[in-house]
């Protein structure tokens, strides 16, 4: 599993997942989107904390250098 | 080795090596010595091994920001690769030579700095949700871990303890 995002994709998806975890566990936003952003920031911050993400391995694409 | 002497043999550095802190009076720097020998033998001819005796270069030990020894660094060229803290067993020096020489001391390198700092923000970000959210034990452990990785190998009780796992598995 070689990286394949960029220094600045991994901190942009790890501020995105905190975002989204600080909104749906700290009560920010409740109701339905509440329990969609506990789950889902846990996505772009895995991703950028492994540097790795399926999505672009899928498509083929990168954004750090080959 | 004064920093001047350090810094001259870094800039003079024609191959990959790797240097070890150690000092006369470290149980574990005397255990490794003639492992890390063995190992250096085996790869003189790609890999040098600096010795620096850490007691008569505090310079050094400073600039390189050594918390503890044994500790091994790598480098190639004048950029550091990896860094190991703590004894280490003879197959994980074989492992950490051949990476250097083979070029692929991605493979076993630390994290970076930048890696350390997402680690530490977002395992302390979820530690904080979890508490504050009855407390979540799952996500409490979640952001603990993520704290653990950020400075796992700067851990000189996780490196001892995981010596011991290795050579319990290998020998049995």
């Amino acid at each position: 599993m070689r990286v394949n995002e960029a220094g600045w994709d991994r901190v942009l998806r790890v501020v995105l997942g905190i975002v989204l975890l600080v909104l749906g566990w700290g009560g920010i936003v409740s109701g339905g989107w509440g329990t969609v952003f506990k789950i889902l920031g846990f996505v772009p911050l895995l991703t950028g904390l492994v540097g790795w993400c399926p999505l672009y391995a899928l498509l083929k694409v990168r954004t750090n250098k080959a | 080795m004064n920093l001047e002497q350090w810094q001259e043999m870094l800039r003079r550095a024609s191959r990959p090596f790797i240097v070890e802190f150690w000092a006369p009076w470290c149980g574990p720097c005397r255990v490794m010595a003639p492992l890390l020998e063995r190992v250096a033998h085996k790869f003189e001819e790609r890999i040098d091994l600096v010795r620096i005796n850490a007691d008569d270069s505090p310079e050094v030990v400073q600039a390189l920001g050594i918390l503890g020894i044994p500790t091994l660094i790598g480098f190639d060229g004048t950029r550091e690769v990896f860094r190991r803290m703590g004894m280490q067993s003879e197959s994980t020096l074989e492992r950490l030579f051949e990476a250097l020489a083979d070029g692929k001391s991605s493979a076993v390198s630390s994290p970076s700095l930048m890696e350390r700092l997402l680690r530490l923000v977002s395992g302390t970000v979820i530690l904080a949700l979890g508490w504050s959210n009855g407390p979540a034990v799952v996500l409490m452990l979640l952001g603990a871990a993520l704290i653990f990785s950020a400075v796992y190998d700067r851990c000189p009780l996780y490196n001892a303890l995981a010596l011991r796992v290795k050579s319990w598995l290998q020998s049995g």
